[in-house]
């Protein structure tokens, strides 16, 4: 059975990500705000215990938990903290299989790959670009 | 290095049509009333030079799609690629087709330019997995590469008569469609030709209107010749879609054709037919006619499109056509059907609707009694459906039931108004539920639910029937005891 995991590029790119929003909210809660109150040092106060909470235990959780396992009959996702969720795919049952590369993901060479099924997707996000090749071949087989 | 086949050059425009109409047509308006005038034309550019940039950057916008937009034709299937900076690529397969779609739209002859869509069992139910316009000769090699090559076989034709199809369009036309396409046609023609054309209009329907119906009053009037407007146009759609209609089985594929101006093709894989369809409503019912619909995925995805396989159709030539066509779906009598004491619980609902309503006019009858003429009008209105449904319910207590024959399921039963009957290969149901409500614990019946397989959710109820017979038809023996009624505890399996 092979086992995908995500690179760590993604992780650090979802750091930054998170990381720019909560520089965004801060910008909104200044000018939103009136500077001194009560109320604006609590919003400051949730906005960093969120960033603190999400970037350093939300977010690493989430890139460990997402794996990818795929055998002979079979396309296996896990993901998820809060609510875990593993979703099993036969492969005789896929329909077709897209790839899908935005410039973020061209820039970080990773690659979500969506698999169409009759009744339902399974969506691959943001695998390095040479398993990316690998699992679109072999389930782009599985699917013909 | 593989080379993408772009679509046809018209797409640029086409795909921004619905942004381009809003600004082109008021443009070329201004711009052809000041032709002759150069100095005029100077002063157009001068206020009109922001709607130009839009206009360009629109296009520009339609050239850059059409640009990312290609597909490749490989030895297993379409290679499809889609986007600029989010680029999509796709590989769908020839064999997990089950529909593929060739439209020759009248406006679009002139152009060689032909509409392919394909699709199979995944994807999204609202769109197709693969659609592109294409040049008439890339859409025919495209089309015959996704059929594989097979011996000559026999082919078998199904023609059915233009009255077949003009009694399609009868039962299929709906006043509401045909009401919305009137107010978009006339909606659009103002943007187009100017309000004043649109208000001129409008007036001359009314001149019309009062001429036609003197003694009648006026909102009655004016619903009525709404109604009876929406659906001629709707029925004049569906017959311009349907004429020239045409069915041939040639080995594993059914090809499908229709249109009077514009040509539609579908080639159907037959092994990816998920079951027949065929309603009635009373009226087709009494006179014996059948209209049969086969359900594929991606046949009659499109709004306003049937996935018709017999407009019309006595019940001989339904077989006959039936064996010829499609001899996989051989439907059969069910043998599981209502028993006579049930018959009160299909005559109850509708009873219960004639009982409510015929009591709630009577206290707005008391309460108003100023309006009693509308009221008693509104009154009778309201309860023909009421009593038409009382007569469907009574004729569905001879319909329903469920029948197997070598592996193929009939389900036959009522929804809303339409009487259908179902023919579903055992492979293709997904789940079958057997429910019970309180009521139906002590009289040994039940409701019979099965999904069957497709993109979305295709669900069939047969109520009230009898629970063993039901549960043996559908091999769903040795079910426990709701919980309520168990005497003793079962073990958990």
């Amino acid at each position: 059975m092979e086992q995908i995991t995500l690179t760590k590029r993604v992780l650090v790119w979802w750091e930054c990500a998170a990381f720019l929003e909560m520089l965004l909210l801060a910008g909104i809660i200044v000018l939103v705000f009136v500077e001194g109150t009560w109320l604006w040092y609590l919003l400051f106060w949730l906005l960093g215990a969120s960033y603190v909470l999400v970037s350093f235990l939300y977010l690493p959780l989430l890139w460990l938990s997402m794996v990818y396992e795929l055998d002979e009959a079979r396309l296996i996702c896990h993901g998820g903290v809060l609510f875990p969720k593993t979703r099993v795919m036969r492969r005789e049952r896929i329909a077709f299989v897209t790839r899908v590369q935005g410039p973020v993901s061209t820039l970080l060479h990773t690659v979500t790959i969506v698999v169409h099924a009759a009744g339902g997707t399974s969506v691959i996000h943001m695998v390095d670009e040479r398993h990316a090749q690998r699992l679109y071949d072999a389930l782009s087989g599985g699917a013909s | 290095m593989r080379s993408y086949h772009h679509a046809h050059p018209v797409d640029i425009v086409l795909s921004v049509s619905r942004f381009l109409g809003l600004l082109i047509f008021p443009a070329l308006r201004a711009l052809y009333s000041l032709l002759f005038t150069m100095d005029h034309l100077i002063d157009w550019l001068r206020g009109a030079w922001f709607d130009l940039i839009v206009i360009f950057l629109i296009v520009g916008l339609g050239f850059i799609r059409w640009y990312g937009r290609g597909y490749h034709l490989e030895k297993t299937g379409i290679r499809y690629r889609q986007g600029v900076f989010f680029v999509k690529t796709q590989l769908v397969p020839f064999e997990k087709l089950s529909v593929v779609t060739k439209e020759s739209l009248f406006y679009l002859m002139p152009l060689r330019a032909v509409y392919v869509c394909a699709d199979t069992d995944g994807g999204s139910p609202r769109a197709y997995d693969f659609s592109m316009l294409l040049k008439k000769d890339e859409a025919q090699t495209l089309v015959e590469r996704c059929r594989v090559r097979q011996k000559r076989s026999m082919e078998r034709v199904y023609l059915p008569k233009n009255r077949n199809i003009a009694i399609l369009s009868l039962i299929a036309s709906n006043s509401l469609g045909g009401v919305l396409f009137l107010s978009t046609l006339f909606s659009g023609a103002g943007k187009v030709f100017g309000r004043s054309i649109e208000r001129e209009v409008f007036d001359q329907i009314t001149t019309v209107t009062q001429v036609l119906v003197q003694g009648i009053p006026p909102v009655a009037a004016i619903i009525g010749l709404t109604i009876l407007g929406g659906w001629s146009v709707s029925f004049l759609k569906n017959l311009v879609r349907n004429l020239r209609f045409s069915a041939a089985r040639r080995g594993a594929y059914l090809r499908i054709e229709s249109g009077l101006f514009s040509r539609r093709l579908y080639d159907l894989t037959v092994a990816r037919i998920n079951l027949i369809e065929i309603q009635q409503n009373l009226f087709t019912k009494a006179l014996g006619l059948y209209t049969v619909f086969l359900h594929a995925n991606g046949y009659g995805k499109k709004k306003d499109e049937l996935s018709v396989l017999m407009p019309s159709c006595d019940r001989a030539s339904f077989r006959d056509n039936l064996r010829l066509l499609l001899p996989e779906f051989s439907g059969c009598k069910p043998t599981v059907r209502p028993r006579v004491r049930y018959l009160t619980r299909f005559l109850f609902p509708p009873v219960a609707w004639i009982v409510a309503v015929t009591c709630a006019w009577v206290v707005v009858w008391r309460w108003i009694p100023d309006l009693r003429s509308t009221v008693l009008f509104l009154w009778i209105m309201s309860s023909i459906p009421c009593v038409w449904y009382l007569i469907v319910k009574l004729v569905s207590f001879f319909h329903n039931g469920i029948g197997v024959q070598q592996g193929v399921y009939t389900l036959q039963y009522t929804f809303l108004y339409r009487f259908k009957t179902v023919i579903v290969p055992a492979q293709r149901i997904v789940s079958v539920q057997i429910k019970r409500s309180f009521t139906q614990f002590f009289s040994g019946c039940c409701d019979v639910v099965i999904d069957t397989f497709s993109e979305g959710k295709k669900r069939h109820v047969i109520p009230n029937l009898p629970l063993c017979k039901a549960q043996e038809i559908l091999h769903c023996t040795n079910l426990p005891e709701p919980i309520l009624l168990r005497k003793e505890k079962t073990p958990s399996v």
